[in-house]
């Protein structure tokens, strides 16, 4: 995958986590993030995000971490 | 006077029963000509008669305006009244006994009907209205040969305004019978017309030197309430009258007015409002009245084309190659590449049924959920908003409901231009005396119409939507203005506390918003004030409010504010998203989005999912597809190979054209399929014709999610409907679909979707149109949603918290740009431009405050560059008012403006709907267009990498 295509992912879901209150309650913004990505995005993207986050995770907010970290752990 | 009824053999004129009916409640039984008639209280005689079989001759009277009793050729006779009442402006009595036809009578309007003939040339076989007059009604009804009053030749009222490119005023003709003046202020609203003079001198008239010069919108009412040749269609002057009429549905806005297409032979001589469209009532505007000629234009392409490669040229085949070629290369790709590699876009042009083929094509056929439609770029907030809080994605009122207002919001929406006809019906209820609220950074026509006064216009700054209706909310919650017994029954309480708890934080309040909005707090409580005080309180937005990076937020937040004052579930009310095309509504219903089937029931929703498999006879991935804006990512990135493009010119409606460009570029199969080589046809494989709507048979729903009949005026110049072509592509991939007719492909949508349960042709036909959910607990539709309960059951308060736009000014782009459409253009004018509403609108314009303006030496009519992160591009600067300091805006209807060029990739959190209404700029003067654009194109990779590097 291309870096920016991968860039547009990171903002995508940096975005949602933010526009989940992740400023007020991360942990919550992190499971809406969570449901949001996992309703709306391919799982070839999803994956692709958690494959960014294995290998670094350069740029993904909190939550969006906690989200990825939730799924991992399932 | 004519006696020759050749033309009327095969042509019916709509009914007109003279006056407006009246809403059903007591009723009267009155006795018209020895029958009894029982109509509702407050009829008038006129109707009353017409209704018994016994029409009165009429001439200033029709059914759309109110009475105004000055013609005195409807006179009758009410036993026990003395002289000749109007049966116009007399109201029926119980019991009243009338006569309509006596020898008294008739010598009285004879009399009457002579002295307008005595003005009147009386050449009825060369007129162009000769058999469509009722004027001549009235002559050849009373036996009339002549007049005893035309020894002198008619009065000269002047030469014929033929200003207007689609009808004619010929003042010889006008009876001064003033039915187009009322119109034009009744029904349209815009006051253009009047009558000049006095006595002998009165005449019809406008301000200005013509009709084309004048306010005149052209919307066509005045020509449709003439009783004589006075205005006519310029349509029917060349061509002849109409022999006969097909009812059909406009192709243009989300309103879906209700049309009659009259012909002669297979020609459309006019497109006229359908009187029992419920969407219009009787009304249309300039597009969908005249601007039908598009269809049958040179530039149409009806023979299907392939070519190997873009940079070949298009070679000429039959539709059996075209569809073999296309299903090859698709099936080679999935071969090659996964069964991901392929999707769709469905088009909101499109039927509802052939939407739904498209959508099943993908999911049963291709084996993916790869599909995505054009509402991805305007309307997906609205969808992803309103099923989050109340349940379901759609508009929650009929269009009538307006009548019932006390307090009016518009929202990021210009209803006077983009959607007249509902414009038309707001306005009337403003002019009765509801108050409206904008709210839009530029000061669009409601702010100040005339008759039409806005309350309070907050013209906020472009990107803080969420922020003011924020504020608004804080405001009714704060002063204890909400309705605490709406939200204990209808909503969830604890989401309501939550959200109240976030709304109260004073960092919502007008005061602490202000500044950033750039609305003062005063007029922000004062707004939110009357909102929530009023009676009966709708809010009706547009692509203003969608069309963010909180799109989605800002329509939660509308929600949030209906249920928090009790505007749900009733008329009057309501959360009404005003659709921009005509089947926004209906492509979304039918399953176009990745992530959901017909009826917007989620792919993980087993049951749903297994109906469509049981159907289908296929496996269905309960995993979402891809969206627009991902398919042109994971094309770039080699991933997604090829598309089949339903009517949707992507190349130029999409943002930052230069990645969709560098996207379909990357395509190794694209097929478009269009009524015109449009932009993206430029990097497309195979071209597949399309019909226009007067060639098409289905159904579209528009935004009050009304469905209505689409019927087939003419057969498709290609040769065949596009539903045909999307069965046929189906076949030749394997994928079995036998229909034979749309009616069959509507009662498998019926079938596997609830709220379409009870929808089939046949019951289209009896009620005209039905509102969805159709079904058994609703078989006749339902206009208003929420009534007793929520759809999701209790309503949501969702949190919405305000995060500004990353699209911010600087030094480098000082200006916001937002953009908007105009009234006589539409979208991306692949229609309009090839019309004669050109007259109108030859060209976009940057509008730019004066105060702009002068600190950038830029005077009215200069060449300006509009130069942004992503690109640039050069219009015609327009010196307004409407828009303040620091805004700038523009419409995008004609290709080489290139307005999404300087658009960005920004887009709605949520959705992924580009935010076209926010994209920072800096404006200058230019002197040489071409040569400018030039250099800048070049410049664009520096000023992208400017920003990455921070030019804050």
């Amino acid at each position: 995958m291309s870096g920016s295509a991968l860039q547009r992912l990171v903002h995508m879901a940096n975005q949602i986590a933010a526009n989940c209150g992740e400023h007020r309650d991360p942990a919550a913004a992190a499971q809406r993030t969570r449901d949001h990505l996992q309703r709306f995005w391919t799982p070839d993207m999803r994956r692709q995000l958690r494959q960014h986050a294995e290998s670094g995770g350069d740029g993904l907010s909190p939550a969006v971490w906690m989200s990825l970290e939730d799924q991992t752990n399932e | 006077m004519s006696r020759d009824d050749n033309v009327l053999h095969y042509y019916e004129p709509q009914p007109d029963l003279g006056t407006p009916g009246v809403a059903a409640g007591e009723e009267v039984t009155l006795n018209i000509d020895g029958s009894a008639v029982s109509v509702p209280a407050g009829t008038s005689v006129m109707r009353a008669a017409a209704l018994a079989g016994s029409p009165v001759p009429k001439l200033c009277a029709t059914d759309s305006l109110a009475a105004f009793g000055s013609c005195r050729v409807c006179l009758v006779e009410i036993s026990g009244r003395r002289g000749f009442p109007a049966s116009c402006t007399t109201p029926v009595e119980e019991g009243m006994q009338v006569r309509t036809q006596s020898p008294e009578l008739v010598r009285l309007r004879r009399g009457v009907t002579e002295l307008y003939l005595s003005e009147h040339p009386l050449d009825c076989e060369s007129c162009p209205s000769n058999g469509d007059c009722e004027l001549q009604d009235c002559a050849r009804e009373l036996d009339i040969e002549s007049s005893r009053y035309t020894a002198a030749a008619p009065a000269d009222c002047g030469a014929a305004d033929t200003s207007n490119p689609y009808f004619t005023f010929d003042p010889q003709q006008c009876i001064v019978c003033s039915r187009c003046v009322r119109a034009c202020a009744d029904t349209q609203g815009t006051f253009a017309l009047t009558i000049l003079g006095r006595g002998f001198d009165s005449r019809v008239g406008v301000a200005g030197d013509d009709f084309l010069g004048s306010e005149c919108v052209s919307c066509g009412a005045c020509v449709s309430v003439c009783p004589t040749a006075a205005l006519v269609e310029s349509s029917v002057i060349e061509l002849g009258a109409p022999r006969r009429s097909v009812e059909t549905t406009c192709a243009y806005c989300g309103v879906g007015c209700g049309l009659r297409a009259e012909l002669r032979d297979e020609q459309v001589v006019r497109m006229v409002p359908w009187k029992d469209g419920r969407a219009n009532e009787g009304h249309a505007c300039v597009k969908g009245r005249f601007a039908y000629g598009y269809a049958t234009h040179e530039d149409r392409i009806t023979t299907p084309m392939i070519r190997d490669s873009i940079d070949e040229p298009w070679r000429e085949v039959g539709w059996d190659e075209a569809l073999a070629f296309t299903a090859a290369r698709f099936s080679e790709i999935q071969a090659r590449h996964g069964r991901n590699s392929i999707g769709a876009i469905t088009s909101s042009r499109c039927t509802n049924e052939e939407v739904y083929l498209v959508q099943k094509l993908v999911r049963a056929g291709f084996g993916n959920n790869n599909v995505d439609t054009c509402a991805r770029v305007c309307h997906s907030p609205t969808g992803y908003g309103l099923k989050t809080t109340l349940g379901e994605s759609a508009g929650t009122q009929a269009f009538a409901s307006v009548a019932q207002a006390d307090v009016i919001v518009v929202m990021g929406a210009n209803p006077t231009e983009a959607h007249p006809v509902f414009g038309s019906r707001l306005k009337r209820r403003l002019r009765e005396g509801a108050q409206l609220i904008v709210i839009d950074p530029r000061r669009i026509e409601l702010v100040d119409a005339p008759h039409v006064q806005a309350a309070f216009h907050l013209a906020l700054r472009p990107g803080t939507n969420v922020a003011v209706l924020n504020a608004l909310a804080h405001v009714i919650v704060e002063e204890n203005l909400h309705d605490q017994a709406f939200i204990d029954a209808r909503c969830d309480s604890a989401a309501f506390a939550q959200w109240r708890e976030f709304i109260r934080d004073p960092m919502h309040s007008p005061e602490a918003l202000e500044e950033l909005s750039g609305v003062s707090a005063q007029t922000l409580r004062g707004a939110a004030r009357l909102y929530a005080s009023a009676g009966n309180a709708a809010i009706y937005y547009g692509l203003g409010v969608t069309e963010h990076s909180q799109g989605s937020t800002a329509v939660m937040g509308i929600a949030n504010l209906a249920m928090l004052t009790g505007n749900l579930g009733r008329e009057g009310v309501g959360v009404n998203p005003l659709r921009g095309q005509n089947n926004v509504q209906g492509s979304c219903d039918m399953g176009s989005f990745p992530h959901e089937l017909p009826g917007y029931r989620h792919l993980s929703d087993t049951a749903a999912r297994s109906q469509f498999e049981a159907a289908w006879g296929v496996s269905i991935d309960p995993e979402p597809g891809l969206r627009i804006p991902n398919m042109f990512d994971a094309a770039v990135d080699g991933q997604f190979l090829g598309l089949y493009c339903q009517g949707e010119d992507v190349a130029q409606s999409d943002p930052n054209t230069e990645h969709v460009e560098a996207a379909l570029a990357s395509l190794e199969c694209l097929v478009v399929q269009d009524i015109f080589l449009n932009e993206t046809a430029r990097f497309a494989h195979v071209f597949l014709p399309g019909a226009s709507f007067l060639e098409k048979d289905g159904t579209f729903t528009n935004a009050e999610r009304r469905i209505s009949r689409v019927r087939q005026v003419m057969p498709p110049l290609s040769g065949k409907a596009d539903w045909e072509v999307t069965r046929d592509l189906a076949n030749a991939l394997g994928c079995t679909m036998d229909y034979t007719h749309p009616e069959q492909i509507m009662a498998e949508i019926a079938a596997l979707t609830p709220t379409f349960a009870g929808v089939n042709y046949e019951l289209l036909d009896e009620y005209g149109s039905l509102q969805w959910p159709c079904n058994e607990g609703a078989p006749q539709g339902t206009p208003t949603m929420h009534v007793e309960q929520f759809v999701r059951g209790q309503g949501l308060f969702a949190i919405t918290d305000f995060i500004p736009t990353e699209e911010r000014v600087n030094r480098r782009f000082p200006l916001i740009l937002t953009t908007g459409r105009i009234l006589s253009q539409y979208n991306v004018g692949a229609q309009t431009r090839r019309t004669a509403n050109t007259a109108w609108h030859a060209q976009d314009l940057l509008e730019i405050h004066a105060e702009d303006a002068q600190q950038r030496g830029i005077a009215d009519g200069d060449w300006v560059g509009i130069e942004s992160r992503v690109g640039a591009t050069v219009l015609r600067a327009q010196l307004s008012e409407r828009v303040r300091p620091g805004v700038v805006y523009t419409t995008f209807h004609h290709p080489v403006s290139r307005a999404n060029v300087v658009t960005t990739e920004n887009s709605d959190w949520a959705t992924n709907c580009p935010e076209y209404k926010v994209t920072a700029v800096q404006v200058s003067r230019v002197n040489a267009p071409a040569s400018w654009r030039s250099r800048q194109r070049q410049s664009v990779p520096r000023a992208q990498t400017e920003e990455v590097s921070g030019d804050d």
